[in-house]
């Protein structure tokens, strides 16, 4: 979603048609797990710090599949959060234990593909689509569901 | 008859050695052997294997400053939004950041 994401930002997210919400899927390894819990971390001080360090992640897949402890706390730290509380959260249990229950409930609802979307409307039914997509593609997704 | 032994003309080696140091250093311009190019392989593999070793690059990119500009806020299964919380579609996307 990353190439459309600034369509629907601009677009649905803007109008208020639209929140999107990250669901972190912890398939590849150690360091998925540590991308996940580092990003929540980031959550922890300020729900705008996690869309910053999310963005900064996808922007640097490469680092991050190669990343130490200290390429997460300096990355929090070149975004002015507060590096001691994110390094005591990245190293306790309770974000760990979020990331792993919120994986554990994507794997019930039967998401296994990467990316995965659902497009969720009033109702409460949702639409899925699967890997990335163009912005028309989610538009026409969105369009349905909007009231 | 007795052989009288001259010392080298001590001003020509040094010319001799610049001349044999031009010659090494001239361009190569034939293929390399197939030996080089197998020497060359594993040295870029083992500068590969090195550079897994190094600590990962540091972030060289800021959040687009887009994202900003738009509310957030946490939901009640932990999980963060970007937009207006009373929004009436909700866009999920499952991913991995690797």
């Amino acid at each position: 979603m990353q190439g459309a994401k600034q369509e629907i930002l601009a677009s649905h997210v803007a109008a208020g048609d639209v929140k999107i919400i990250f669901w972190p899927m912890l398939d590849l390894g150690p360091n998925s797990t540590n991308a996940a819990i580092a990003t929540f971390c980031a959550g922890e001080q300020d729900p705008a710090a996690f869309w910053r360090y999310h963005n900064t992640l996808f922007d640097n897949q490469r680092s991050v599949y190669l990343a130490n402890r200290d390429y997460f706390l300096t990355t929090a730290t070149d975004l002015g959060l507060d590096t001691g509380a994110f390094g005591t959260c990245f190293d306790g249990d309770s974000v760990r234990d979020l990331v792993e229950t919120l994986d554990q409930a994507r794997r019930d609802n039967n998401v296994g593909v990467r990316p995965t979307f659902d497009v969720i409307g009033p109702s409460g039914e949702a639409e899925r689509t699967f890997g990335s997509q163009p912005f028309a593609a989610f538009d026409a997704l969105i369009q349905a569901q909007l009231p | 008859m007795r052989l009288s032994l001259r010392p080298p003309n001590l001003l020509l080696l040094p010319l001799l050695l610049v001349f044999v140091l031009m010659a090494a250093c001239g361009s190569d311009t034939s293929a390399p052997a197939a030996g080089s190019a197998a020497l060359e392989g594993t040295a870029t593999a083992r500068a590969a294997a090195a550079a897994e070793q190094q600590p990962a690059a540091q972030p060289t990119a800021v959040v687009a400053a887009g994202d900003l500009a738009y509310t957030s806020g946490r939901n009640a299964d932990g999980t963060y939004f970007l937009g207006e919380p009373d929004a009436p579609v909700t866009l999920i996307d499952y991913s991995d950041f690797l």
